[in-house]
């Protein structure tokens, strides 16, 4: 897998990945009378995932190749016709 | 406690100031929009914040309400968002490629383009989202209601009971909010549906709302509750249960898919992360600011909820609290900076969802209407439509708010803020199931989806929708009890008598699992129209095209190996390789061609030139960007083209059979008519060869019948020449017999050890007379010495005779001589006979092993043989794995200069493998 594969696929992975971990069982084992430092330990579990999820987007999306758009021409959403450009060969 | 109020004017002023803050900002950044000042609003930060129209008064106000009641759920409503714009690559990118490249207007547009452009489907769609966003109106209309009553009134507790005022209010905000976003979102028709003025101004909403929290909640832990740590220790007292392991179960759960569909079904966040998107990168600051946003808004929720459970009386409606704790501690400015931030996320929420619904009913079921039927709408022929357009989607935008207010007034009374919009969310997310099939299932139909749709919304009508008017109308109170017509398993919120599982829960699970049955399996059983298969393929692979005219590929990272073989596959192996080898850089093989985007386009010119340029142009696109599309799939593709492309190459293989097929036959024709020809030469010397004697034998015996008077002499004479020629004729019949079961491979011998200078002192003892009448000398050179070759002894003398007498034969030399020596070279045993004879000629040393061959300076040819000697003795030799050879003699061999010969002659090889022990 090269780098920018590899990238993409942890992008992909990252929305499943976070689901998991606030699924059953793993959220539960943290459901538990703890304390961490004032905060419920369910608490800091939860928004400390939430925070790495930023984090860890904030990281991948710079890692990301960007999306240079052709030159869209301005034509009017008139005819539905015109949604069916794609096909005509220059 | 003691308690200053608020004055009525001072609320409504400030929040009428608000609302001309807001017409200030859209009317600005229209403004900047006209003069193509498009830096600032089309910025990521600006997208960010309108897609934040996610957190309504829902979240200002009953986010706390959710929290005081169930704990931890809240978060659910966050989670599901976080992971959709975390997972922005997988899902929302795709959805936003294909917005801009069909330009998308809604979420009704979307799905029905993709199936086929469906008109049916787009305007089943539109209903389901006016009624499924009816109770979310509805529920900010009750915020603000609430909200207003209880910072007017100055008690929470007040808000528990419902009066007729509270209708009136209701209704006077439904108006102006109606009136507020017609003139926001209905100024001008844009050809996109992009409205730059009212994201700037939801931007701005979104900003409002966010400080207004923090600052509530800034307040409420430090000011009241005395940092975090104190408020957690709080909760404990006032019920707020954190660690029950019910927290995580299937509510839970399907919360979080609820809102993780939510985040894209919902008209207006489809509106504002698709519809009003700029610029496909914005994704990548929304993907983490967005959540931060939420994760900002949601901090406090928790511990607002534990300060306003211990500090407000008893009975208060925590939906409030955000409003109501700043209130009790005198704060007034604090409250109605909450309350103008209440009032902004609701504003937010009700404008850009009426101004989306508004879109897809003009669009989807007003225009098609008036197109059909154009004089009750008084459309003339050329007539622009866009008068009619703003017509309607004014009465929608009215039209939806006052639906809102009417579900409001039936429902009146009914809980609290989160459950009204889980009915929402249950309501959109049955968009879900279609939503991703048009995305990533090629193979789903317009009709799987309608019946989708149809089933998942009729179960969520039935057991969620009709359900919550159950707290003001007896009848529907009374099915929820006993299900229709007393069958109690048809419960609404106990289908098939689950009494046990969550209402919602219930809910969604069955509507979304009828949904995707139904999806799949109509689809299964209908088939795409020629434009639903086209659309499936540009929504499904929408990062394998290109559009707009640009047809070239950008470079690409397409592997070379997958390259050649869809070209091989559609041009066939030889012309492929042709083609890349042309490519090839001089001296180097075809593996070595960079894939860049000239070679690609020419490729593609090339694949156009054999299937056609869409077929080309998609073909390689899906190989070219090879993101999800396996190249199997590709190779599908090509299968069509290529079922053709193999017959005729399978026509063209029997042709060149054919035509080897003619060769070897014409090949074979020339060599039997060589052998015919061969077999005519031979009988003709054969017959020339028995002649002779023949004729000889016929004239003397007619001489001896016919005269009577000869002398005994002479009798004796002709009776003897009778006698030799007879000879001669059976020693040549037995020859050509000999040579001829030879030739056919009879007259098998067997091979064994024989000693070869035994065979030879055999053969010179024959040939004793021959060589004394031709006086010449048989002479033994070197000979090597206790040796044993795998031969037929009678045969090996057979050859050695006829060498030796050969030699004799024809040595016209004065002191004729043949000499013969051995040596081992290898596994072989080489024998040489030579002689200082005449030589062979070498324009004869190719045909001297040639039937029916003879000397031809021998002047004594009566004496010869029948000239199938050496060919005789040649095919001995190859039966016995041996060879008989003419040797180059231009050199005098030892022997010769050992003797002071000068003169060599002919110098016959024999070959023969050795005996090894």
């Amino acid at each position: 897998m090269t780098r920018q594969k590899k990238i993409a696929f942890l992008a992909k992975i990252l929305p499943i990945a976070g689901l998991i971990v606030i699924l059953p069982p793993l959220v539960s084992i943290t459901n538990a009378k703890a304390d961490f430092f004032g905060f419920p330990a369910i608490i800091t579990y939860l928004f400390t995932i939430w925070i790495f999820l930023i984090v860890a987007a904030y990281l991948l999306q710079r890692k990301l190749p960007s999306h240079t758009p052709e030159q869209v021409e301005k034509q009017p959403h008139t005819a539905p016709s015109s949604k069916l450009n794609v096909t005509d060969h220059d | 406690m003691l308690q200053t109020m608020i004055s009525g004017s001072i609320v409504i002023g400030t929040s009428i100031a608000y609302v001309i803050l807001l017409f200030v900002v859209a009317y600005i950044s229209d403004l900047r929009a006209r003069q193509g000042r498009w830096k600032l609003l089309r910025s990521p930060l600006i997208y960010t914040l309108a897609i934040s129209v996610y957190a309504t008064s829902w979240t200002f106000y009953g986010a706390v309400g959710s929290a005081a009641r169930n704990g931890l759920e809240f978060l659910a409503i966050y989670f599901g968002p976080t992971l959709v714009f975390v997972g922005w690559w997988f899902g929302l990118r795709k959805l936003v490629r294909i917005g801009h490249n069909q330009r998308i207007t809604s979420i009704a547009d979307f799905i029905s383009s993709r199936f086929g452009k469906s008109e049916r489907l787009a305007i089943l769609i539109t209903i389901i989202a006016v009624i499924g966003i009816t109770p979310y109106i509805a529920l900010q209309l009750k915020a603000v209601t609430t909200s207003l009553r209880v910072i007017l009134a100055n008690s929470p507790a007040a808000s528990v009971s419902q009066t007729g005022d509270d209708l009136g209010l209701a209704f006077a905000i439904a108006a102006a909010m109606a009136l507020f976003s017609v003139l926001f979102g209905t100024r001008n028709i844009n050809a996109n549906e992009q409205h730059h003025g009212v994201v700037a101004a939801i931007a701005f909403e979104a900003v409002v709302k966010f400080v207004a929290l923090i600052a509530v909640g800034l307040f409420v832990v430090f000011g009241i509750g005395g940092g975090f740590e104190a408020t957690f220790a709080r909760a404990k007292d006032v019920g707020i249960s954190l660690n029950t392991p019910d927290n995580f179960g299937p509510r839970w759960l399907t919360i979080t898919i609820l809102s993780a569909a939510a985040i894209i079904c919902l008209p207006r966040q489809f509106q504002t992360t698709v519809v009003e998107n700029a610029d496909e990168n914005h994704l990548k600051t929304a993907s983490w600011a967005f959540p931060l946003y939420l994760l900002g808004m949601s901090i406090f929720t928790l511990p607002i909820a534990i300060i306003g459970l211990s500090v407000l009386p008893v009975g208060s409606d925590p939906d409030m609290f955000v409003l109501a704790l700043p209130l009790a501690s005198n704060q007034n400015a604090l409250a109605l900076f909450a309350f103008i931030g209440g009032f902004s996320s609701a504003t937010s929420m009700i404008i850009i969802a009426s101004i989306a619904l508004s879109i897809m009913i003009s669009n989807h079921i007003v225009v098609p209407i008036a197109l059909r039927s154009p004089k009750l709408f008084g459309l003339k022929e050329g007539q622009g439509m866009t008068r009619l357009l703003l017509t309607s989607r004014r009465a929608s935008i009215a039209a939806t708010l006052f639906l809102g207010f009417l579900y409001f007034w039936l429902t009146s009374g009914s809980g609290a803020l989160a459950p009204i919009g889980l009915i929402s969310f249950a309501g959109v997310a049955q968009f879900m199931p279609a939503l991703l099939a048009a995305l990533y299932w090629r193979d789903a139909t317009a009709n799987g989806a309608l019946a989708g749709l149809l089933t998942g919304a009729a179960i969520w009508a039935y057991s969620s929708f009709l359900p919550s008017f159950a707290a003001s109308n007896e009848q529907i109170a009374q099915l929820l009890q006993t299900g229709p017509w007393g069958l109690e398993f048809l419960r609404p919120q106990a289908l098939f008598g689950l009494d046990n599982l969550d209402p919602l829960v219930q809910s969604v699970f069955w509507s979304l699992l009828g949904n995707t049955i139904a999806l799949i399996s109509v689809s299964l059983m209908s088939e795409n129209n020629a434009i639903g298969r086209l659309q499936a393929t540009l929504f499904v692979d929408v990062f394998k095209q290109n559009h707009n005219g640009q047809r070239g590929f950008s470079r690409s990272s397409a592997p070379l190996d997958d390259l050649f073989a869809m070209t091989r596959r559609v041009l066939g192996t030889e012309r492929a390789e042709i083609l890349f080898d042309r490519f090839a850089p001089s001296g180097q093989s075809r593996l070595n061609i960079e894939p860049t985007p000239e070679f690609i386009a020419r490729l593609e010119k090339e694949l156009a030139g054999s299937i056609g340029a869409a077929s080309a142009h998609v073909l390689l696109g899906q190989v070219v960007s090879g993101d999800t599309v396996t190249m199997e799939e590709v190779m599908q593709m090509a299968d069509e083209t290529q079922q053709i492309l193999e017959y005729s190459q399978m026509l063209e293989q029997t042709t060149k059979e054919l035509r080897s097929t003619t060769e070897q036959l014409q090949r074979a024709n020339v060599q039997l008519r060589q052998l015919d020809q061969q077999k005519d030469e031979f009988l003709s010397q054969v017959s020339h060869e028995v002649r002779t004697p023949m004729t000889a034998i016929r004239s003397f015996a007619e001489i001896l019948l016919t005269n009577k008077h000869l002398n005994p002499t002479q009798r004796q004479q002709f009776v003897r020449t009778i006698h030799d020629e007879s000879l001669r004729l059976t020693g040549l019949l037995e020859e050509i017999l000999d040579l001829n079961a030879l030739e056919r491979g009879e007259k098998l011998w067997s091979n064994e050890p024989v000693d070869p200078n035994k065979a030879l002192s055999r053969a010179i003892e024959v040939c004793t007379p021959v060589t004394n009448q031709y006086k010449v000398a048989v002479q033994l050179g070197n000979m090597a010495k206790n040796v044993r070759v795998i031969a037929n002894f009678d045969r090996i003398c057979q050859v050695f005779i006829n060498l030796i007498s050969n030699a004799a034969k024809y040595n016209d030399a004065q002191d004729p001589i043949v000499i013969i020596s051995s040596k081992v070279n290898g596994q072989h045993l080489m024998i040489d006979f030579t002689d200082n004879g005449p030589g062979i000629s070498p324009a004869d040393t190719q045909t001297i092993f040639d039937k029916f061959w003879r000397g031809a300076r021998n002047p004594d040819t009566s004496q010869s043989g029948s000239g199938l000697g050496l060919a005789i003795s040649r095919e001995i030799m190859e039966k016995m794995n041996g060879s008989l050879n003419l040797i180059n003699t231009r050199n005098s061999p030892a022997e010769f200069k050992k003797r002071g010969l000068k003169k060599t002659g002919a110098c016959f090889q024999v070959t023969l493998p050795l005996h090894v022990e």
